[in-house]
This record gives structure tokens, sequence and C-alpha cells, in this order.
């Protein structure tokens, strides 16, 4: 049997933990990384979840 | 529920589309269905700072995506130059070429071919009378009703949002969008660019309770 290399395990787990989901009438989707994103997209991305999080609470 | 087999397909969703006033109330809710589905578009609005040749881009684009989205509902004149808009079915028959005349890959693509009524349809690509387009009618509920059919799944097999589902979260997205961007320094306008509308859109499902 072949050993799984420790490199793609830390690998796939980073990947799992990145990934962004959306719930949409009940159901769970994974949403991916625009492949053309803004050059300013993680302060998009920090501002719209600070809306939301500001929102619900 | 046992989830049904993916398709050996890529996320990437190509839009062929008119890029104008006009027709931004279609294309913001195409791009949105495809992203709430688990999707990406691509469409040639993207990257136009890195010096390939526009045609060499469309090809490239076209060659990456084993899906498309065609609309070729605004194929009349052109109010300035009054000549006619071949740009769409251009591009579409670039897909149909490569589908056609290309590797397994792109043997594999997918297309879906919107027009806007019954009526207009016949008698623009008498070519194409074998392709039974979705009718828009202008409408982006019809739209999203379109793309959401024609994609069936998400990438991974499950099933996809029902469109009333979709439709609401898009409302809900034009709804928060001026707010949204003004949290994130933006004005509406730079908001509604291409790669800054997919930005917010992916950050707006990832960051709204659904």
């Amino acid at each position: 049997m072949k050993k799984k290399s420790k490199g793609a395990s830390a690998g796939n787990a980073s990947k799992a933990a990145s990934a962004r989901y959306a719930t949409i009438g009940g159901v769970k989707i994974k949403v991916a990384n625009p492949v053309s994103a803004a050059k300013r997209a993680p302060e998009i991305r920090e501002a719209v979840r600070s809306f939301y999080a500001a929102r619900r609470a | 529920m046992p989830r049904a087999a993916p398709e050996d397909l890529n996320p990437d969703v190509f839009i062929n589309c008119p890029f104008d006033d006009g027709y931004w109330p279609l294309f913001r809710a195409i791009v949105f269905a495809i992203h709430a589905a688990g999707y990406r578009s691509r469409c040639a609005l993207e990257d136009d700072t890195n010096g390939e040749l526009r045609l060499d881009r469309l090809k490239a684009l076209i060659g990456a995506c084993d899906r498309g989205v065609h609309d070729l509902s605004r194929v009349e004149l052109s109010r300035k130059s009054r000549t006619p808009r071949f740009n769409m079915p251009f591009e579409f028959g670039v897909a149909v070429g490569a589908s056609a005349f290309g590797g397994s890959r792109q043997k594999r693509k997918r297309a879906l071919v919107l027009a806007g009524t019954r009526e207009e349809w016949h008698p623009t690509v008498s070519d194409l009378s074998g392709i039974d387009p979705r009718y828009h009618e202008n409408n982006p509920r019809l739209v999203i009703k379109a793309v959401r059919d024609f994609l069936g799944k998400t990438p991974d097999g499950r099933m996809l949002p029902g469109v009333t589902a979709l439709w609401n979260a898009f409302q809900e997205f034009q709804k928060d969008l001026p707010r949204l961007a003004k949290e994130a320094d933006h004005t509406l306008d730079e908001a509604h660019e291409y790669a800054s509308y997919v930005t917010f859109v992916a950050a707006f499902l990832t960051a709204r309770r659904g």
C-alpha cells in the first residue's frame, strides 16, 4: 500500500479549511473563487463579511 | 440521499453576451446565478491588460470553459454604426467549432443558447434551426431560471436551489450592493465593474445566511 505523503494530506486539510460555502434556500453550495477577482478582493470580502456580521448582531 | 456522480466537466462557464447598458441587468443576473450554483463565470471583460489579441483571448477563454451561455438576442443593428452586431454569433460559432473539431475535452462542451422571444429567434440565425434556445424576454428572473436549469447540479453533483430561492438571493444582493460597495469604499459604478462585481457576489454568497 502506498504511503500518503504528509505534504499532500496537509494541503488537502488546508484546502478544506479555506473552502467557503453559501446556503441558498436551505441548500449548501461550495462557492468558487472568481477567476478575475478585484485587486482589492480581501478588503471587499472583509467589508461584506463585517456588514452581515453587524446585521446579525 | 446519495449524490449523483458529478460530470467530468470543469466549473468554468463562458458568458457570451452584449456588454452594453441595456443588457447589464441580464448580465448581472447570469453572473450571479453561475456563482450561486457553485460555478465560475468567465468572459471577455476579465483581465484586459495582458496584451494578448482580443481574438486570442477569446479562443483561450472558450477553450478553457466546458460550458457556455450564449445570448443571441441582440444581433440587431447598432444605433451608431447601423451595422449588425456579429460578436455573439461569432463567439458562439467559435464554441461550436471547438466542439465539432477540437479534441475530446472540447467535444464535451455544453451550451445554453438564450434568445429574447420566439418571434425574434427564427429569422435571425436560420442555420441554428435545430437548436432550441431558452427565451428570456429581457427578464432577469427568466435568465436565472435558464442558467439554473442548464447547469442542473452543483459542480460536485449536488442538487441546486430552486429558482425562487436563487431569485430571492439575487434580489437581496441587488438591494444590499450599494451599502456593501460603500462599506468597501467603492462607488456603485466601481462595484459593477466585472472583477469587482464577481468579488462582491462571491463575498455576499458566503457572508449572508440564507
